[in-house]
């Protein structure tokens, strides 16, 4: 049989077995903090502000003409860890472009908050906000679609949020638009046809 | 049979051949875009350059060359991965992103789209052209054939396709140089049974079907192995099911029958799986009216019938069934009365269609004619029906008017007519019960077609819950009809 050897804690002090300095000692740090700089929130009226990054409720971005930004892609779907969104696709006779969701659907209770299709959005279409309330009766409600989202953006147009470009993307680009700023073009997953930066330029020669 | 060496590997070709299809059988893919194997072939697009070793005029010569109109030949030393391929390829694709928009993300053509892939596989990220770009809005071009200008690369397959394969010649490349595009002639639209092939052999997102438009996304698509049961012929095809519908139909190759190809009335035909007249509970006659009703009474109603008088039975099969439900609707029948069961021909039938490069249209718009004939061979019109014959009709058919005027006055005269089908149409309205049944999408089976070539295929979709497998109803009338047998509970003898 297996022998083990088990050190014996040694006899406690006489100060120990008095248990007051401990005690003392626990009500100076009470005191200490009841003078101290006050951390707790009185939420709903106090509301903690969080830093731009903040990955909270997501809002579907609006173009200058008012009108959804989003083309249908499915980019964010596709990279969606949590295959929380549902996207049908529809046709419209705009100038710039024919395809804009019919149906945009985020399940916000199946949603992992992680940022990827911010991230993946070519359009810069989808941008997270700053608000984390997120209240609901029923599942179905916490589904949120193409109103809501467009909603959100309505209400936090104002806010900076996280964007596309926090990662390293740059804005949508549009057939017959350019990039606004040729040196954010470096930075762009797929090729960027007419705009040449000078880095590249002088890479060719 | 010329052998040669591609990338080390020692390849024997066919005779004939050219070099994609060599490096083919050595599993080395030559990147392409304008050869397509049912086409002829043109070299234009310059993206399958390989570097050939070959002896010329007694010298061993190597030399870039297009892979597409290289004839496979004898002693060939062909190399698909050296810096000059290499920098060859890169450069062409850099000459057809020139003008192309790279607007993937609204592309239906995006995650099946060659230049999508080789421009990820063999291009850069970036381009060094500098000037204003091409832009042209996208056309109509007739047939739900619509043409992305921006996207087109010119490869000129459709132009091909459409001239030297179905004889049309509906498109051609117009204008010069920079101006160069694919149009029709005006007042001119594309017109023929083929078109819907011109986004599959559209190697770009320029040609996009209408009926797909926007639909999905490729990558969320997945293909199940089918067979068209639009006509005799039996094309193979995938059906793309997304959600549990199917959101389109591509042609699978299978060369002893339809190639590469399908044609329109096959590929459109999907959109029956979700038709409006679609059947999707039992109904039974109550007065002169069809009541809706459960499988339990439906096929009790059947049964109490069939068993009254076996010998008045008369068991129909359409040539819309599969071999495995006509071979059950034989067996059925051989358990009632110990003959064979009757068919009814189809009524829809045209002129059989061929077309210059090889491909054919049965004129039978139906499945499996052949084998149903072969199961059942006497027609409806040679059969004897009274008063008190009992029908049990297997029909299932997809198309509205597949039993002509005559045969459905034959089967008014009858005293009870039961029928198993997929779609409310004039059968059902004169039916005493009706049964719903499935179609080929929702279940499996083999379909032979008119040579005799049997093949199978698989469920796409889930059916209506309401309905049943045709063979697995054919399976539950059997035992129930036993059953009555062993307890004494009808009249068989």
């Amino acid at each position: 049989m297996a022998t083990i050897n088990v050190q014996r804690p040694e006899r406690l002090t006489l100060a120990e077995r008095l248990y007051l300095p401990a005690i003392l000692n626990g009500l100076r740090l009470t005191w200490r903090h009841i003078w101290g700089e006050r951390v707790t929130l009185q939420y709903p009226e106090e509301e903690r502000q969080f830093k731009r990054v903040y990955r909270g409720v997501h809002r579907l971005n609006k173009d200058d003409k008012g009108r959804v930004k989003c083309v249908a892609c499915e980019m964010c779907a596709a990279s969606c860890p949590a295959h929380c969104i549902t996207i049908k696709a529809t046709e419209v006779e705009w100038p710039e472009r024919d395809k804009i969701p019919k149906i945009f659907e985020i399940d916000e209770l199946k949603c992992i908050f992680c940022g990827y299709c911010v991230e993946a959005c070519p359009e810069d279409a989808i941008h997270m906000t700053r608000h984390y309330h997120l209240i609901a009766r029923s599942r179905e409600d916490m589904i949120f679609g193409l109103d809501k989202l467009l909603a959100i953006y309505d209400e936090t147009k104002e806010q900076e949020v996280l964007r596309g470009v926090d990662f390293g993307m740059t804005h949508a680009r549009i057939p017959g638009k350019e990039a606004a700023n040729p040196d954010e073009v470096q930075k762009l997953a797929y090729p960027v046809v007419g705009v040449v930066t000078k880095a590249e330029t002088q890479r060719a020669q | 049979m010329p052998t040669m060496v591609i990338d080390g590997r020692e390849v024997t070709a066919p005779p004939g051949a050219n070099l994609i299809e060599a490096a083919k059988l050595a599993g080395i893919e030559i990147p392409h875009f304008c050869y397509h194997p049912a086409l002829k072939v043109v070299a234009s697009c310059r993206m399958c350059f390989v570097e050939v070793t070959q002896e010329v005029r007694g010298k061993p010569t190597t030399r870039l060359t297009t892979a597409c109109n290289t004839p496979a030949a004898d002693g060939m030393v062909v190399r698909t991965d050296t810096q000059p391929v290499k920098k060859a390829q890169n450069d062409i694709l850099e000459f057809l992103l020139i003008n192309h928009p790279v607007d993937c993300p609204v592309c239906d053509e995006a995650g099946e789209c060659k230049l999508q892939d080789y421009a990820f596989a063999y291009g850069t990220s970036s381009s060094r052209f500098a000037e204003h770009r091409r832009f042209r809005h996208a056309k109509k071009l007739g047939s739900g054939i619509r043409l992305y200008t921006n996207r087109c690369i010119l490869c000129d397959r459709c132009v091909r396709f459409l001239r030297d394969f179905v004889g049309t010649g509906e498109l051609s490349v117009t204008d010069m140089g920079n101006g160069n595009e694919i149009s029709v002639f005006p007042g001119r639209p594309i017109d023929n049974v083929l078109a819907g092939n011109l986004p599959e052999i559209c190697p770009v997102g320029a040609l996009i079907a209408e009926d797909f438009l926007f639909k999905a996304r490729v990558w969320n698509l997945r293909p199940v192995d089918s067979v068209c049961p639009g006509c005799s012929r039996g094309c193979a095809t995938f059906l793309d099911v997304k959600d549990n519908e199917v959101q389109r139909t591509r042609a699978r190759e299978n060369q002893a029958i339809n190639g590469y190809f399908i044609c329109d009335d096959g590929r459109y035909l999907y959109h029956v799986i979700r038709h409006e007249t679609r059947l999707e509970h039992p109904a039974v006659r109550e007065g002169d009216q069809l009541r809706e009703s459960n499988w339990d009474h439906a096929l009790d109603v059947v049964v109490s019938r069939l068993a009254e008088s076996p010998e008045r039975v008369v068991i129909l099969l359409s040539p819309f069934l599969t071999e495995e439900e006509a071979r059950a609707g034989a067996h059925l029948s051989r358990v009632l009365h110990g003959s064979v069961p009757g068919h009814v021909p189809n009524a829809l039938r045209e002129a059989p269609v061929s077309f210059p490069g090889g491909f054919a249209i049965d004129g039978d718009k139906a499945p499996n004619s052949a084998f149903v004939q072969n199961m059942a061979p006497v027609p409806l019109q040679d059969l004897v029906v009274t008063k008190d014959t009992v029908i049990l009709f297997f029909n299932s058919s997809l198309r509205i008017g597949s039993v002509s005027p005559r045969d459905a006055e034959i089967l008014r005269r009858a005293g009870f007519v039961a029928v198993i089908d997929v779609l409310w149409n004039d059968i059902t309205a004169l039916a005493d019960v009706v049964l719903p049944g499935r179609m080929w999408a929702e279940k499996s089976g083999t379909f032979s077609n008119s040579a005799g070539m049997a093949q199978s295929f698989g469920a796409a979709v889930l059916p209506p819950p309401l309905t049943r497998d045709e063979s697995d109803v054919i399976m539950d009338l059997t035992q129930r009809i036993t059953t009555r047998i062993s307890t004494g509970g009808g009249a068989i003898p």
